[in-house]
């Protein structure tokens, strides 16, 4: 994506006011990570990892109830109701697959959110997609020409997603590793596609098929019979529907990608339902992601477990 | 003979001008049940696709005739620039510019301003229950036009035909 088209898509769904002092900034928007707005406190921009309080005249610009609610108006482009299903989870994806995370009063509704209102804060996280950074697991995560069946395992924000999401896209386009093949991908918080009204703007490759914001054990039963997919991909597995889900989409020859949160392999073994996984040898490979460094890997096994490469 | 001729133009010319307000009357009360089934189909389009309004509406633009399909490609493309800090501005600027060839009542022109005062900010459910009060009371105002339109016509025929029968008579 090109720098000042992610600077338009960023600075549209912004209050007037804010648009001016981040113009003024002069910043550079592929180093642009977030911006936070809360009611009240000061306006802050993560910039190349830190943070950066924006202002005029020596002065930090403190965010008022107003600019917050006028962001939410072109966030949701003046329509909250289109988007009742997202602001649930806490968060509206803009074009360009920005995202904008939401927090404020949370009403319920028989015990579910329902939506949240007086929204208080907004953060919204500039998308970076980085092409490439699954080169170095290909050698281990391919076999003549095929996908192995694959587990990623990491912690929460160390590259896990990014990872994910540059594997489906060389697998649907191919490599020197992989012939293309079709991909399909159930995004069930759309962070993987990141789609605007149904379209993901993110590069997910030339034959994958998205199924955005759907459950994914019903997203894959879906896919196999609506897609025929060579391959399916899903990001953060749990559930026992995720299982069934997977068994199924393993029986109809279909390779599998998958990510969950853990430390380690050992750790994730002990979770519900990934024991008889990992026993099962349903997964091919483990890549365990670095806590150290966001998109290094610590190692990768084999479905015995056994370890094929260290950091890198 | 050319007495006889002129007043019968007469005549017919002023029955002409009580029979064109007819048909006035009538071209307005088609264009507010226009604006009617135009505001309907917003709410049906916001009820089964839940997309945001700007689609809604350049998708509904295809679907009508001028001048709303112009006043609704407006409203899409205003709402795309996200210029206005509240739809509602949006709505009104173009409701008071595209709609002006209708030459509605300054009553009618409010209503329908006030029908999108709601737009966008609350849930479908609420925004329904208020978008259908709204279109009760055009709807009313509609039936008021219904009601009034046959003795409004009746008169203006009759006294389209008496005054080409008054001018005639004091000509002669």
């Amino acid at each position: 994506m090109k720098n000042d088209q992610k600077k338009q898509q960023v600075l549209k769904i912004l209050a007037k006011n804010i648009r001016l002092l981040i113009e003024k900034e002069k910043l550079e928007f592929h180093k642009l990570q977030e911006i936070h707005l809360r009611i009240g406190k000061e306006l802050y921009v993560v910039y190349e990892n830190k943070e950066k309080f924006l202002g005029e005249y020596g002065e930090r610009h403190i965010t008022t109830k107003d600019e917050v609610r006028e962001t939410m108006e072109y966030i949701s482009q003046y329509s909250i109701y289109a988007y009742e299903q997202q602001i649930r989870q806490g968060f509206i994806t803009v074009e360009g697959g920005h995202r904008a995370g939401i927090s404020g009063q949370v009403v319920q509704n028989g015990g579910q959110i329902k939506t949240i209102s007086h929204v208080s804060s907004i953060n919204i996280r500039v998308a970076h997609q980085i092409k490439g950074c699954a080169d170095k697991v290909f050698p281990y995560v391919a076999e003549n020409g095929q996908l192995l069946h694959t587990l990623v395992i990491s912690p929460p924000g160390c590259g896990k997603t990014t990872l994910i999401r540059d594997m489906i896209r060389q697998i649907s386009d191919g490599n020197k590793y992989i012939k293309g093949i079709t991909v399909g991908v159930v995004d069930e918080r759309s962070e993987l596609a990141a789609c605007y009204q149904g379209n993901p703007q993110n590069d997910l490759g030339m034959r994958t098929d998205v199924l955005d914001c759907c459950p994914k054990a019903e997203g894959i039963l879906l896919l196999i019979r609506s897609m025929s997919p060579k391959v399916i991909a899903v990001d953060e597995v749990g559930t026992e529907e995720d299982f069934k889900s997977l068994r199924y989409a393993l029986t109809c020859g279909c390779r599998l990608l998958a990510s969950v949160h853990g430390k380690d392999l050992e750790e994730v073994s002990k979770k519900p339902f990934f024991g008889q996984m990992i026993q099962g040898q349903w997964f091919e490979r483990y890549i365990v992601l670095s806590t150290k460094k966001p998109g290094d890997v610590s190692e990768i096994y084999d479905k015995r477990g056994n370890g094929l490469c260290k950091s890198f | 003979m050319q007495k006889l001729l002129g007043s019968i133009l007469v005549i017919l010319a002023t029955s002409m001008a009580g029979i064109a307000y007819g048909i006035e009357l009538n071209t307005y009360m088609n264009n507010l049940l226009d604006i009617r089934r135009i505001l309907q189909m917003i709410q049906g389009e916001m009820r089964y696709t839940s997309a945001p309004l700007g689609n809604i509406f350049h998708d509904l633009s295809r679907k009508v005739r001028e001048p709303y399909k112009s006043w609704l490609q407006a409203i899409s493309k205003e709402t795309e620039l996200r210029e206005e800090n509240q739809f509602e501005n949006i709505w009104n600027k173009c409701a008071q510019q595209y709609l002006k060839p209708l030459h509605l009542k300054q009553i009618h022109l409010e209503k329908i301003k006030e029908y999108g005062r709601f737009f966008g900010q609350m849930d479908y459910a609420t925004f329904e229950q208020t978008g259908c009060s709204y279109i009760d009371e055009i709807d009313y105002e509609i039936q008021k036009l219904r009601a009034e339109m046959n003795s409004k016509r009746r008169i203006a025929n009759c006294i389209g035909v008496m005054s080409g029968f008054f001018i005639v008579i004091m000509l002669l």
